[in-house]
């Protein structure tokens, strides 16, 4: 007889809700008879907000889980709920996408709940085989969602792109993994931890192993140089699936950072002298390089794009100054980031011109004119991106540079201010067209429908709340990272 | 006799073809060839070292066991999923080839800017 261990199912509910929505909508997709995308996007979000109540009640266990499989620290319970209101706001944005753009509305759904397991998965992984599952789980499903529009040429392509260098950086990912289980002699993260506090592991297969898992990660959250692929991608991927590449996956591969480069139940800062140094390097390259790459384009969603690049240097400045403050910044902003990228790109699908997507800057212009209130929503979404006071964006970027400066990286720093300075131009020549351009002859901007003003609506009250009330965060941060 | 580096150094060498294969060939299908002898690399590489304890051919302790069946079970869970994203890899091919009839990554140039 076999004695099978003590499992608390309890710690991963938010994840089994999601997968058994997931399943549900992949069968009522395959009923015979036609379902209407509404049935699909309430049952969706039906699922997302049970799974977001049980995330909601979870308590924080300072222990492993399921074997060492998993470990449910407030971390993990914090990212699952962020990964989850982001899901629901994807539901959204996608339901009023799919009217126009012949994408599969079932199959898309369900690899969109799918891409959300994977990333839940990474935030509760405490093993390197959960959390590479994960990764790929979450990958694979977004590798398909930006190829589902099979009309457009450009969404083809974008997702051979993403493919190619995704499989490639799976590929140092996995061979990283290997080498880091052969220098520890295990797969479980926690023991990965103490092998490596106890001195007793082989130190160059481990240093190797640390480095080509960076990489790996490195292309997931496009740091310089491992970002050539993300502007084409988030240009020709449909726009939802832009959105939720550019917020989720990039939540999902700071958890994995985080998972990895802090060591569960141990410490925030095991390997302070080479890691700071290698990042602070990939940080510094990221913001320039990102933020100069933004000045020059007239593709929103190619701005977006690097604009998501540069916040990626942004966010990891947080491993390079290692400290608690740091982790509590990394953590603040990955909410901000989420609420405001998410935001912008609702307000870009919600927006449609003469029954086209705007997807050129000029397009906007005169946007203020006939839809005061949307214009005025991306107005905020764009000054918290930029890191205008009174808005998310600038608490944490604020909090991030202090964690840099605590640790003394004034260089750090002193580029993230300057970037950020920079990256008001671009930010507000969006809002110059929207407000101070005559709209283009014979444009005539469609009404927004109910749905995009709700999503634009929640992630606006996001946005303003941490960046009035950062205080409503902040504890819930300080309580979750004391057991680190 | 034939003992861990051996193996480490096939698996390296591996690796390292699969990653001239994804920056010089031009064909999609290779890449795809090359990303999997890279992941295969790896796999090389971890039941290598699950079964480490064995080369020294001393005494094994329940703790050299565990990691046996540790790595075995990594080894096993990359190749399945390795086998799914070939499935996904070829679905965007065909996808690719259906639009444009060409599998040649350089002439995919459409998103630029």
């Amino acid at each position: 007889m076999i004695d099978f261990p003590e499992i608390s199912w309890a710690s991963i509910a938010p994840q089994t809700v999601i997968l058994i929505t997931a399943l549900t909508v992949l069968a009522i997709d395959l009923l015979p008879r036609k379902i209407e995308r509404i049935n699909i996007t309430l049952t969706a979000l039906l699922g997302v907000v049970i799974a977001l109540i049980f995330a909601r009640n979870l308590t924080p266990a300072y222990e492993t889980d399921f074997s060492g499989m998993i470990y449910r620290d407030g971390v993990s319970i914090y990212l699952d709920q962020l990964l989850l209101a982001g899901t629901a706001l994807i539901l959204l944005m996608s339901h009023r996408y799919a009217q126009f753009h012949p994408i599969a509305y079932g199959e898309y759904t369900v690899l969109l709940l799918f891409a959300s397991l994977g990333m839940m998965t990474i935030s509760i992984s405490a093993d390197l085989i959960t959390l590479f599952i994960g990764v790929e789980l979450l990958s694979l499903s977004l590798y398909v969602m930006s190829g589902m529009d099979k009309s457009s040429l450009s969404s083809g392509e974008a997702s051979v792109k993403y493919f190619l260098l995704g499989a490639f950086s799976t590929g140092f990912l996995v061979y990283g993994m290997a080498l880091l289980f052969g220098a520890c002699r295990t797969s479980n993260l926690v023991l990965i931890g103490s092998a490596i506090l106890d001195g007793g592991a082989g130190t160059p297969l481990l240093i190797l192993g640390f480095a080509l898992v960076l990489v790996g990660l490195g292309f997931k959250i496009s740091l310089v140089p491992f970002h050539m692929w993300a502007p084409d991608v988030y240009q020709g991927a449909p726009t939802p699936v832009t959105a939720w590449i550019a917020a989720g996956s990039k939540i999902a591969g700071f958890a994995a950072l985080l998972r990895i480069f802090s060591l569960p139940g141990i410490s925030f800062e095991p390997f302070g002298g080479y890691w700071a140094q290698a990042i602070w390097w990939l940080s510094m390259l990221t913001m320039i390089i990102g933020n100069a790459g933004a000045l020059v384009q007239n593709d929103i969603k190619r701005m977006l794009a690097y604009s998501s690049i540069a916040h990626g240097g942004y966010l990891s400045m947080a491993f390079t100054a290692n400290n608690t403050v740091g982790l509590q910044a990394l953590l603040f902003y990955l909410a901000a980031y989420l609420f405001m990228t998410l935001g912008a790109f609702a307000v870009v699908i919600a927006v449609r011109r003469n029954g086209r997507e705007c997807l050129s800057i000029p397009d906007l212009a005169g946007l203020a004119r006939q839809h005061p209130g949307v214009a005025g929503l991306m107005a905020v979404f764009l000054f918290s991106l930029a890191g205008m006071p009174f808005t998310a964006g600038f608490v944490g970027k604020l909090w991030l540079f202090g964690a840099a400066i605590q640790e003394k990286y004034y260089l750090l720093a002193a580029v993230g201010i300057l970037t950020t300075l920079l990256s008001f131009y671009y930010y507000l020549r969006i809002i110059v067209f929207m407000y101070m351009h005559e709209p283009q002859k014979d444009a005539v901007f469609d009404a927004v429908p109910a749905s995009g003003r709700i999503a634009a609506g929640l992630a606006a009250a996001g946005v303003l709340a941490l960046g009035v009330y950062p205080n409503l965060l902040w504890k819930v941060l300080a309580a979750h990272t004391n057991g680190l | 006799m034939i003992g861990l580096n051996h193996y480490l150094l096939l698996s390296g060498v591996l690796f390292c073809l699969g990653v001239l294969g994804v920056i010089l060939r031009r064909n999609v299908l290779i890449i795809l060839m090359s990303v999997e002898l890279m992941l295969n690399a790896a796999n090389i590489a971890i039941a290598a070292f699950s079964r480490y304890p064995l080369f020294n051919a001393g005494t094994l302790t329940q703790e050299d066991y565990m990691t046996a069946g540790n790595g075995l079970v990594f080894v096993f869970l990359i190749l399945t999923v390795s086998a799914a994203e070939v499935g996904v890899g070829l679905a965007v091919v065909i996808n690719l080839y259906r639009q444009r009839s060409t599998v040649n990554i350089e002439e995919v140039n459409l998103l630029q800017g």
